[in-house]
Parts: C-alpha cells; structure tokens; sequence
C-alpha cells in the first residue's frame, strides 16, 4: 500500500508500469509499491532505464518550468486598476459591427481628401492636424501625444487608448538596458456617408465594393 | 497538508478586499499562475504579458469569487482563458509587426549568457523538453507543468483542475511516458545517418 492507499499497479507494461514510475519519480511510492516494482524489474530489467529516464527529465524539466515561471516574481498587482469600462462598452459596440468597422477603416485610407461628414467638421481636422507652432515642436513624443488624444477627445474624434499595449519584442542591449517594442492602440471615431467591404475582384485582387447604407443600418439592428 | 503560504482565511480576505491579502495571495500563486499559462500559451505569446493581465483579472473580479475554497479553480480558469485568448491575439500582432520591420522571432534573438558549458546543456536539454511537453495533448501537459511548481500534490492539482487525484496520477503518469517518447524520438531522428537509413 501507497501513501495515497491505493493498491500498487501491475508494473509489466503499460499504464501499470508508467503509474509506478510516476510515483516513485514523485516521492508518493508506498513499500508495496516498490515491491511491484522490483518484481517488475526482475523479469524487465529496462524499467531501471525507464525510472532514471523518468527521473532525469522530471528533474529538468522542472528546472526549465521553474527558471520561466520565476519571470512571474517580478510581475506585482497593479497599484491602480483602471477602470475601462466605458472603453469596453465601445469595443462591445465595435465587436457587434463586425466587419463594417474593418471597412470603414478601409473607407479612411482609400478616401484621402474626402470631406468627412462630421458634424465638428472643423474641430475634427484641428484634432487631427494640430498646428505645428512652436510650442508643439518643443514639446516631447509623449507630450505631443497627450495633446493628440486631448484635441481628439474634445473633437469627438478620439475615444480613447486600449489600456492593455502588447509587447511585440525585447532584446537585450549591450549597454545592460532592454530595448522593448510595444504597441499604443487609439481608437478614433469618424462619421461618413460611405462605406466599402473588402472583396476579391476576379483576378484574385483586393478590391473596395461600396456598401449601401440600407444594409448596415439592418446590420446593425438585427 | 497544505503547501500554499496564504490560507483559506487570507483567501476569504482578499475576495473580501483586503489588498495586503490580495497581494499576499498574488505572490503565492503568480509562479502557479505561471505554470498554468506556460502549458496553454501559444509559443508567440509573452509570459510576463499574461501574468500582468492575470494579475489585472484578479484585482478587478476576485470579489465574484464566492467561496476561497473555489479560489483556485477560479484562478486557474482566468489564467486557461487568459492564454488561450491573448495567445492568438498577441500572435497575430506580432507576427504582422514581425512581417512589418523585418526582424526575426525573439526565441532567435535572445540568448541567454550561460557561460558554463554544462549548465547549457542542461538548460538548453530543459528548454527542449519544455517545448516538448507543451506539445503533449490537454489534460496531460497542465498536471505535468504543475508538478514542478512547488511541489504541488496530486491532490492539489486535481483540486485546481476539478479532477479526481487518481486522474491526475494516471494523466501525469502517461505525460511523462509520452514525453519519455518523444524526446526519444527526437534523439533518435537526430541522430547522424538516421535519415540515410545508417547503410
């Protein structure tokens, strides 16, 4: 009998024989257990081969999973939990436009010099082409940016950033520093009376295919 | 007996809002937490990522927990979904940013200074079997991972998983075999001449 009273497994082959091994290589193998093993071993002297294969790679294994996992020793609660519910309430939005946002992303880049149909028409392209005066030269990347999503909210063209930046790659640098590249993700809002789907024209190419108007407000509704 | 420093009442006092306890209870789980994500991230996927958005997880929705017994569990499911979900998501960005600049994956920038022969070995022989047994089958490989996280009993794991003890025996007994198998396999194939047939 184990430590865990179950009966020892029959060690010849199989699930038997992985069950002793599992327990001896854990530390939870009962006296029984080591007697089925021996008689296991005794008409199948490879399963000595089996228990130190088992043992060596449990051992770096672990190594392996405990030197990664020690990564999570430097990762502390946050001090602030932002609240992003607002945020996530227009993700949900975007979530049930589907596709439409994908095309109306395609509608921005495809309609340079288009007038816009928004309302805050002017404020809008303030937000988006601030003057560059001196004081906006001067100011640092992330200055400059503040400015951009303060302008943009107040526009109604900024909603806000993601919280979450996704690291997209670290490396070392000779100096002792670590270069890290990261992603900032903004969503803006704009107001248009058109929109375009993706689609393949019949040479395989991406081609923009207008969408009528109808359709999405019945999308959206359903 | 117990292997967690933080008890069922420092549970109940973080679910509660104690923060102290919350961190108190974040600091014994995060490398748990690790193991957990390290058996259900996709390889793109950067841990220390996802243990900060676990991390967030637990701070905003530890008071939907009604039980410290279900604790646990509870962690475990936010850290399953939390891989599995920003795995993809973050693969795709990296993989389209990686396409973008030209660069190469981390796992072939990075490299660790290990200035001792063996001990590289050793580390790098660890890491193989790291990425082998995040190959094995789920249900097979979480257990196994667990295993070397605190010495975390099968008792304790099965209570994590929701699984009887005796699954968890049978699952970490067969993971290693199939492990033992493939790492096999693999010296094997790596072997000099084992594709010319050794003629």
């Amino acid at each position: 009998m184990n430590e865990d009273n179950t009966n020892p497994p029959a060690a010849r082959e199989g699930p038997g024989r992985d069950l002793l091994i599992a327990r001896i290589v854990d530390g939870a193998a009962g006296p029984e257990d080591w007697r089925a093993f021996r008689r296991a071993a005794e008409g199948d002297p490879a399963i000595w081969k089996d228990l130190g294969d088992a043992q060596l790679q449990h051992e770096l294994l672990c190594e392996s999973v405990r030197e990664a996992a020690a990564t999570a020793d430097a990762v502390d609660l946050p001090l602030v939990v932002p609240d992003d519910a607002p945020m996530q309430r227009r993700l949900d939005g975007l979530a049930r436009w589907g596709g439409w946002a994908v095309a109306a992303a395609l509608l921005l880049i495809w309609s340079t010099g288009t007038p816009l149909l928004n309302q805050n028409q002017g404020a809008v392209q303030q937000a988006g082409l601030l003057p560059m005066g001196p004081a906006l030269s001067e100011a640092t990347p992330d200055e400059a940016m503040e400015r951009y999503l303060n302008a943009g909210r107040v526009a109604g063209l900024v909603i806000g950033e993601v919280p979450d930046r996704p690291i997209v790659e670290t490396a070392p640098l000779a100096d002792g520093t670590i270069e890290v590249f990261y992603i900032r993700q903004i969503i803006e809002r704009r107001v248009t009376d058109r929109i375009y789907r993706e689609s393949i024209d019949e040479h395989g190419r991406a081609v923009a295919v207008p969408v009528h108007m109808s359709q999405i407000h019945s999308a959206h509704t359903n | 007996m117990d292997e967690w420093q933080t008890n069922r009442a420092a549970i109940a006092s973080a679910i509660a809002g104690d923060r102290e306890a919350l961190r108190a209870v974040w600091a014994d789980h995060r490398r748990w937490v690790a193991a957990i994500l390290l058996a259900h991230k996709s390889r793109e996927a950067d841990l220390e990522d996802l243990l900060q958005t676990v991390a967030l997880q637990l701070c905003r929705k530890v008071d939907e927990v009604r039980d410290p017994d279900a604790f646990r569990p509870w962690l475990r499911m936010v850290a399953v979904n939390t891989a599995r979900a920003e795995g993809r998501s973050r693969s795709r960005a990296r993989q389209g940013f990686l396409r973008l600049v030209g660069r190469t994956s981390p796992e072939q920038t990075w490299s660790d200074p290990i200035d001792d022969e063996g001990r590289a070995d050793r580390a790098e022989h660890g890491r193989r079997l790291l990425d082998l047994a995040r190959t094995l089958p789920d249900g097979y490989r979480e257990p196994l991972l667990m295993r070397c996280v605190g010495g975390m009993s099968y008792r304790q794991i099965g209570a994590a998983m929701d699984l009887p003890e005796t699954t968890v025996e049978t699952r970490i007994a067969r993971g290693r075999r199939m492990l033992r198998e493939l790492a096999s396999s693999e010296t094997e194939q790596a072997r000099p001449g084992a594709l010319a047939g050794e003629a």
